[in-house]
């Protein structure tokens, strides 16, 4: 028979042969998407869910709170506005639990001070905060854009575009380093963008006040993390993916720079669209990138705070260091990323019709491979640091093309597209699709496939319909000297032929029907040496009979 | 996944059907028992029943977008019970053709510990499904950690998977395992990551659409 235990979370009786002594209804809730954490993350929160807008009326009566854009296991955002100044704020609440400490109200206040004196571009900026009937409140700036990690989740970043928004943080960490203030939870979802490309970072320091981690409090979106128990001195804040070894061995020795570490994490994932691994691996092996980003994202990863840049201004000047001599990244990158939306990309491989009319190059020679990107205002080809941008405007045609049939036999076929750029029409040739060994129609396929997209993404955008076939490729031309080492085999075997064919009838000739008849088992060798013992009587037999 | 495609993979579909039938007999057994069959009975038939599943690649039918495997399951023991039961007694019960090595003894030894009440035989049906999900999700949660000689960080945090820890019972684990207490915090954080993705992958396996995880979730809690 069971136990009449019950379990102590949700009052379901607990058997004895129970999985492994738990209980299942919690482990089956457990399950639920968006349930990182039984609600015990923070005993006080248990069960705890955000307020409706309109119960939080009576609360703040200067305020309309218009929705709730954000919740976490440690607090909720609303969107609201401010009646008086007219203006759209973010309120962020504490759980109703968390004020349970009497010494948690004087903590929430001296930090909260500290907080709202932080006057920089790039960081939330704090209006107000307090506590209104036992709920911890602030209001802060609200940032009409997205987070970080939403931009993620929408698929990998181009390297400019991290290149964009890496140094923004930086300032904006650096700032708050000089004025003593850790962040102590840099994570995608801190940094929000708004529709210009500008970063704004959020929640500076709550991970200190609350004492736990806080899970997606900012201003958009819900996150999965989990929180780490926290204690008034040495607490464990941060989320384990971003927290610097230091936070997790040592938390009460945690320095600004553990948001080196975080920062690290954050510019690893923006490029490589991963999080570093346990064998950290340099972001270049994964994607195509400038090598000098490497050193820059490795060092921020030290495990050793001292190994580390010392400063996160370095990390900002390392970053620019390595856009001179390139194209700098512009400054509207991410506000491209935001307003044209990624229909379609692919990796691909690139050349041109000279290229391939070189000798190399028509043996694809070398092969320079990249990302294909098709945007809603323009087809984007970025190769590690260069792009190639051909806005919707200066596009000519797209349509399919191959080289000649000897010099490609198996007719593999490009994407050609071509442009005006100052005056000159230009065209390149793009081979959409992962892999080395491809079938030739599954590249005529691929091809077709953007020459649709792309038709159909001009047509949405601009009205005006590009020209495109996609049923006859047009016949890039081949160097002749390429042609000539493809046809020099045959070539070689025509010579063969024709060389043993003449040779065959030059030698055939004087053999057979000049024999002397008196000597027609005669081996020509013997007939040759003694050809060459008496020429001259040799040469007038042949005379003779010839 | 059920709907694993293609000619090829047929026989692999059949296979993770039988895997998955496998883990997933015991609620048959304890539906059969609870019709009012006696021990020996519950157990031919269900052995009987997998036979025939098996033999008659009725599982090579299962169509994923139909709807879930535990309902599946359900119809078609009902129409062996009803249909072929007969038959099947006559033919099949007299050669008792195991299939499958049900652990007959501890059938029975699980099925009488159960709270004798007046649940009906789905119910007890879908009670012990949900209960076989949940143990061998467990049980794989276990595996690997034994795999990676990992079994006593399991062990001692187990109970962390639904219940945060006072920062004194970390401290302990911590000892106990000579491991930081922040890498205990984090090792809890990693278990409770597993045990989520293996569970959700499990359920994965029983419904038509990833979509529909939740949604079974909230099921199996309520035949809790």
């Amino acid at each position: 028979m069971s136990d009449l235990k019950t379990c102590p979370r949700c009052g379901a009786p607990l058997s004895a042969e129970t999985a492994e002594g738990l209980c299942r209804a919690c482990l089956l809730k457990l399950g639920l998407e968006g349930n990182s954490l039984p609600s015990t993350a923070a005993p006080m929160l248990a069960g705890w869910t955000p307020p409706e807008p309109a119960e939080l009326k009576s609360r703040f009566p200067d305020l309309e709170i218009l929705q709730l854009i954000g919740r976490g296991g440690m607090g909720a955002v609303y969107k609201a506005r401010q009646k008086k100044l007219d203006r759209l704020v973010a309120v962020k609440i504490l759980p109703p639990g968390i004020g349970a400490d009497p010494a948690f109200a004087d903590r929430f206040a001296r930090e909260a001070q500290a907080l709202a004196r932080l006057r920089h571009p790039s960081i939330v900026t704090i209006h107000e905060f307090g506590q209104t009937e036992g709920l911890f409140f602030f209001v802060m700036e609200y940032v009409d854009g997205v987070n970080l990690r939403q931009l993620l989740n929408a698929g990998r970043m181009a390297p400019r575009e991290a290149l964009a928004i890496v140094p923004q943080i930086c300032d904006a960490l650096q700032y708050a380093h000089d004025h003593g203030i850790v962040h102590r939870d840099i994570k995608p979802e801190n940094i929000l963008l708004d529709r210009r490309g500008h970063v704004t970072v959020a929640d500076f320091g709550l991970a200190k006040i609350v004492g736990r981690e806080t899970s997606a409090l900012s201003a958009a979106g819900q996150s999965e993390s989990p929180s780490a128990p926290g204690t008034e001195a040495g607490q464990v804040v941060g989320t384990p993916h971003y927290m610097a070894p230091e936070q997790v061995a040592h938390p009460a020795e945690v320095d600004h720079r553990a948001d080196i570490y975080s920062l690290g994490v954050v510019f690893y994932q923006m490029l490589t669209g991963e999080l570093p691994g346990k064998h950290l691996q340099a972001p270049s092996t994964k994607v195509v990138i400038d090598v000098r980003l490497d050193e820059i994202v490795l060092r921020a990863l030290e495990q050793d705070p001292q190994r580390r840049y010392q400063q996160v201004s370095e990390v900002k000047t390392r970053i620019m260091e390595t856009m001179t001599g390139s194209s700098p990244p512009a400054q509207d990158a991410p506000l491209k990323a935001l307003q044209a939306p990624l229909k379609i990309s692919s990796r691909a491989y690139f050349t041109t019709p000279q290229h391939l009319a070189t000798f190399f190059g028509g043996f694809w020679w070398p092969r320079i491979a990249g990302e294909l990107a098709l945007y809603d205002d323009r087809l984007l080809f970025s190769r590690g640091w260069e792009r190639t941008e051909i806005p919707f405007a200066s596009l000519k045609d797209v349509g399919l093309a191959r080289c000649p049939r000897w010099m490609s036999p198996a007719r593999h076929q490009f994407l050609s597209v071509s442009y005006d750029e100052g005056g000159q029409r230009k065209t390149l040739l793009f081979m959409p699709g992962p892999a080395w060994f491809r079938t030739a129609e599954d590249t005529r396929q691929q091809a077709a496939e953007w020459i649709v997209a792309i038709r159909e993404t001009v047509k949405a955008a601009t009205g005006k319909d590009v020209p495109g076939d996609i049923r006859e490729p047009a016949v890039v031309p081949a160097s002749p000297w390429g042609t000539l080492a493809v046809l020099a085999p045959l070539l070689l075997i025509a010579v063969f032929l024709i060389w043993q064919f003449v040779a065959l009838r030059g030698s055939a000739a004087p053999i057979h029907p000049t024999l002397p008849p008196q000597a027609p088992q005669q081996a020509p060798l013997p007939a040759a040496q003694e050809k060459l013992n008496h020429p001259a009587e040799g040469e007038k037999r042949n005379g003779d009979t010839g | 996944m059920l709907a694993a495609g293609g000619r090829n993979a047929d026989s692999r579909r059949q296979r993770a059907l039988e895997d998955l039938a496998r883990i997933y007999w015991f609620p048959l057994y304890a539906y059969v028992r609870r019709q009012g069959q006696s021990p020996q009975t519950a157990e031919d038939l269900t052995q009987a029943f997998f036979a025939r599943l098996i033999e008659k690649h009725s599982l090579r039918r299962v169509d994923r977008s139909k709807g879930k495997f535990r309902s599946f399951l359900l119809a078609s023991l009902k129409h062996f019970l009803s249909n072929e039961y007969d038959k099947t007694r006559t033919e099949k019960r007299g050669g008792r053709i195991k299939v499958l090595a049900l652990d007959a003894a501890s059938a029975e030894a699980r099925y009488s510990i159960e709270p004798v009440d007046h649940m009906t035989p789905e119910r007890v049906f879908e009670q012990r499904w949900a209960w076989a999900v949940l143990d061998q999700v467990l049980l794989r949660l276990r595996a690997q950690y034994d795999a990676r000689g990992q079994g006593g960080v399991f062990e001692a945090l187990k109970g962390a998977l639904l219940e945060r820890p006072a920062d004194g019972q970390y401290a302990e684990s911590a000892c106990e395992l000579g491991m930081t207490q922040g890498a205990v915090v984090v090792a809890a954080h990693r278990l409770r990551g597993r045990y989520r993705k293996l569970l959700r992958d499990e359920i994965a396996q029983t419904v038509a659409d990833p979509q529909q995880i939740d949604e079974e979730v909230q099921y199996l809690l309520g035949c809790l």
